[in-house]
């Protein structure tokens, strides 16, 4: 007699017996409450701890499900893409469907999987994937560890119920965090006995503005409001911009190695490639602008450029950074055209998008070659562009004798003419007078400045160069 | 791998499937081979520790059986007989006393994980065969798997031969019922352990990490002894749990025990299999109460250190062990007073409030007991006591000092609510109602909601997640 597994026998015995028989019908209905009252729980502590209501992805995912006319062209990367790529704008000049499907902090397992759930419901022609190095490379590009998971988790939480998505929560993270993925109210552990914290989330979600999937983020910067708000096709508008005294930072950059891209981001960058292969989609690598003040400050940005081009060579797919574009070209140096250093304002995504539009009709028409719009590496760029400052740089440090700070301008002044760059820093305390720092006229291209911890009041930094007016200044409170 | 850890969620329902997959014949062998990998999982050189154990165990058994048969005859087989236990009890005893008791000799050896519990077990079969109480085992494969079964390997309840050797001697079928009712009692198991005992672990460690007195050092032994009893009951709960959808039924190891009006009764109720190992083995082979009232509190003093020094190595263990004697050998004592008091006074011995107050008093002295057994040391324990009258402070309990360890306003009231709930269930199974089964006549709608309920319980309240360290089981460490 073939071998029967006991518990089928257990269940198949009793489905001979007319009691029994009934027992199946009230294991399915038990089953049924048992799995309804889990979902209805979940559901509703989703609904009091996890706090969507600031989250772009949730208002673009929502306008993306709603899209009915097919997607022709797709455009997935980090903030800097629907900060910078108005599909609006796309659409008048090539005629065809743009969709912006970049989210915050997009890492490459991210965009894999937007990508197919886009090809999921739309017949995509052309993929244009931005390569943003902080989300590629070390920290953020490590995104199978737990301190970057939560950037995934973002998109997954507005992502619908498919297996793409189960596919996604499976390879994301290690099984040990899957609860946190399939249960998300599990993530604000340390808000659970938090009424304050539970009050507040539910009133943000009761407004209009969440209920009609509006979305609207004001961010404050030195007094002033910057209104971010969701356009069409996952654009975001942004009226902030970079103030008179340029562009200024206190995060140091931190430079990359030779090999920046993670074993990851590389697993994932292939697999994307594999895809559109498998798919029959074009796929054309990107890289956003950045403003030059952040790629001067890193330093090594085209040790980036040329492992994405070995890449690109190695594994037929086009690249282009328009960060090497040149500026009779795309000219997006000046101040009004960023709300910060990493990204472009409203003004700056529209002189953007209409060259990318008008760049890649171009090329796909042989009309204009890579050579004719762009430098072949960033330190090229630089040589060819206008000597200036493009901004100041102070990292602040507690150390034994104070607090001090380490001041820089950050520049593309060659080494001959650093002499001619001149930094100033002064300090006011709060209840003293001002006192000169430095007054420098010289090539020291670092100033370190320390103030004891007790005194506090504004330290004032200006830079020019070549004997011309200041050109950038900031006042930091310390 | 401990039973609130991610890997043992994985493994178990892996090992249960195949378990009924199996025909039954490969059942025995496969409990066998997880056994082992779950041991293994702690430490490859374990494995040889716990094959050594259940060598000599089951050579000892056979060689005592075969003493008394026919081989040998008269005093020569007897003495053969006892040579056989003593052996054993040489080997088995002398390794666990090496290992567990370096730390009186100021070495540092890491114990292997649950030696203490199949040690005892082993040994008791040992004995159960020289008794004549059992049948020594002649498959050593089902005797091993006796010594290793998973669910009882790392902390108990310590098995008896009558009881599970029995069971792994039988065929088992598959019962649904065996799979609701252990599924159920692991859904209790983890509520006692992550909703219950490790919240208040948060409240006790920070107390006795920083030997605090006062109001602290009171709140967190009284709560100490709940930690301890959930933190044991939830595991027992958890083996018996596991066990049960195995097929197997394993001995109750708790009954109500701070329900208990004498510390005589408490020990009856708490940690069953380990006291009554020791009434069996220990206290009826030294005389037990046969010999006259001070042979028996010799002889209850000896089985209290011997199982305080069964705890560990630490003059902790050996007061704790020595004080929950003494208080048995002093209530024997004064027992003729007792009666005469309450007979001078007509108190009724069997109205609520002098229940009530036996029950308290009971708690009391027990808890007290837990001081020593949670210090640090036996100096820390005193430090304690000490400073619970210097720095005594009364304001502690409404100034929100208490909330400055670890647990907000709202946990620690949660914390209480959970602790009331865990009183009324042993209310009701001191009354020999059992919640499970009052459950198992609802419904199964009903009872699917309310697994379903607890289930989510203790997912929302299970102290558990990123920072959770899960080899804090307390008798994990013995």
């Amino acid at each position: 007699m073939m071998w029967v597994p006991s518990f089928i026998l257990h269940f198949k015995r009793g489905c001979k017996m007319g009691e029994k028989k009934k027992k199946w019908y009230t294991i399915l209905a038990g089953t049924l409450v048992f799995i309804v009252t889990v979902c209805g729980i979940t559901g509703g502590l989703n609904y009091l701890y996890v706090d969507d209501t600031d989250e772009f992805s949730r208002y673009m995912l929502h306008d993306f499900y709603k899209q009915e006319e097919n997607i022709d062209r797709l455009y997935i990367g980090s903030s800097h893409v629907f900060c910078g790529i108005n599909p609006v704008i796309l659409d008048d000049i090539n005629g065809e469907n743009n969709y912006n499907l970049a989210t915050g902090t997009q890492q490459l397992i991210t965009s894999y999987y937007l990508l197919r759930e886009a090809d999921r419901k739309h017949d995509i022609e052309k993929v244009y994937l931005d390569l943003y190095y902080d989300c590629t490379t070390e920290g953020l590009g490590n995104f199978h560890e737990y301190e970057t998971i939560p950037y995934s988790w973002i998109v997954l939480n507005q992502m619908k119920p498919s297996v793409n998505k189960l596919s996604y929560i499976l390879h994301l993270s290690e099984p040990r965090y899957y609860y946190m993925s399939f249960l998300a109210f599990t993530r604000y552990k340390e808000q659970l006995f938090q009424p304050d914290y539970i009050a507040n989330i539910v009133e943000r979600k009761q407004t209009d503005v969440y209920k009609n999937y509006e979305y609207e983020h004001i961010r404050k910067v030195d007094g002033k409001e910057y209104v971010m708000h969701s356009a069409q096709k996952g654009f975001m508008t942004y009226n902030g911009v970079i103030e008179a005294g340029g562009f200024y930072s206190d995060v140091p950059e931190t430079p990359m190695k030779e090999n920046p891209l993670t074993e990851e981001s590389l697993e994932y960058l292939l697999k994307i490639v594999e895809y559109c292969k498998n798919r029959g989609i074009v796929l054309t690598c990107i890289g956003c602008p950045i403003s030059d003040f952040q790629l001067q400050a890193n330093g090594t940005y085209d040790n980036y450029v040329s492992q994405i081009r070995s890449l690109a060579k190695e594994y037929g797919f086009s690249y282009y950074d328009f960060n090497l574009c040149k500026e009779e070209y795309l000219d997006v140096a000046d101040n009004c055209y960023w709300s910060d250093q990493g990204h472009l304002n409203t003004a700056g995504a529209e002189k953007f998008t209409e060259f990318l539009g008008k760049f890649l009709l171009a090329e796909e028409n042989g009309e204009v070659t890579y050579q004719d719009c762009f430098y072949d590496s960033y330190a090229q760029k630089m040589k060819n562009t206008q000597e200036r400052i493009f901004g100041l740089e102070a990292i602040k440090e507690e150390t034994q004798e104070g607090v001090e700070y380490s001041i820089r301008p950050i520049h593309n002044v060659h080494e001959s003419e650093k002499q001619f760059l001149s930094v100033k820093v002064w300090k006011i305390p709060e209840n003293g007078e001002k006192e000169i720092l430095f007054d420098t006229v010289s090539g020291e291209d670092a100033l370190q400045v320390i103030l004891p911890v007790d005194e506090h009041g504004t330290l004032h930094i200006e830079a020019g160069f070549a004997g011309e007016e200041v050109s950038n200044w900031v006042k930091i409170s310390y | 791998m401990l039973f609130n850890s991610f890997e043992f969620l994985v493994f178990f329902p892996c090992v249960v499937l195949a378990y009924y997959i199996i025909p039954k014949r490969f059942r025995n062998i496969w409990l066998l081979f997880v056994s082992y990998y779950f041991y293994l999982s702690w430490d490859f050189r374990y494995i040889f520790l716990l094959f050594g154990i259940t060598m000599v165990t089951y050579l000892s058994a056979r060689g005592t059986e075969e003493a008394e048969k026919k081989t040998f005859q008269g005093k020569m087989g007897v003495y053969l007989k006892k040579a056989c236990v003593a052996v054993c009890l040489l080997i088995n005893f002398g390794i666990l006393c090496h290992l567990k008791y370096s730390l009186f000799t100021g070495k540092n050896i890491v114990l292997p994980v649950g030696i203490s519990f199949y040690t005892f077990q082993s040994f008791g079969y040992v004995m159960d065969v020289y008794r004549g109480k059992t049948v020594a085992e002649k498959n050593f494969l089902k005797y091993a798997l006796f010594v290793s079964f998973f669910p009882v390997q790392t902390s108990g309840p310590i098995e008896r031969s009558d009881n599970l050797l029995k069971q792994i001697q039988t065929e088992r079928k598959f019962d649904w019922e065996n799979v609701k009712t252990g599924l159920s009692l692991m859904l209790w198991g983890y509520f006692l352990k992550l909703v219950m005992a490790d919240r208040i672990a948060i409240f006790v460690n920070a107390v006795f990490e920083k030997e605090m007195g006062g109001v602290y050092a009171i709140l967190a032994t009284l709560l100490f002894g709940i930690q301890i009893y959930c933190d044991f009951a939830g595991y027992s709960s958890l083996a018996i749990g596991a066990a049960r959808v195995l097929g197997f039924r394993l001995l109750e190891n708790f009954d109500a025990p701070y329900l208990s009006k004498s510390v005589s009764e408490f020990w009856r109720k708490w940690h069953i299999s380990l006291t009554s190992w020791f009434r069996d083995y220990l206290y009826i082979p030294l005389g037990g109460n046969r010999k006259g009232r001070i042979r028996k509190y010799i002889n209850i003093m000896i089985v209290f250190l011997v199982s305080g020094l069964w705890h560990g190595a630490g003059w902790k263990y050996l007061i704790w062990g020595g004080l929950n004697g003494a208080y048995q050998v002093v209530g024997d004592v004064l027992r003729p007073i007792k009666q005469k008091i309450t007979d001078c006074l007509h108190l009724n011995r069997y109205s609520f409030f002098y229940q009530t107050l036996q029950k308290i008093i009971t708690f009391l002295l027990v808890d007290f007991a837990w001081l020593f057994f949670k210090a640090g040391s036996a100096g820390s324990a005193l430090r304690i006591i000490r400073k619970t009258f210097t720095e005594f402070d009364w304001k502690v309990m409404t100034d929100g000092s208490l909330y400055q360890l670890g647990l907000s306003c709202m946990e620690f009231r949660f914390m209480l609510l959970t602790i009331l709930a865990l009183l009324v269930v042993d209310i009701l199974h001191e009354q020999r109602i059992y919640v499970l089964d009052l459950l198992k006549e609802r419904n199964i709608c009903i009872r699917a909601f309310v697994y379903a309920v607890l289930l989510m319980i203790v997912v929302t309240f299970g102290v558990y997640g990123v920072n959770y360290d899960v080899g804090t089981f307390i008798y994990f460490a013995f």
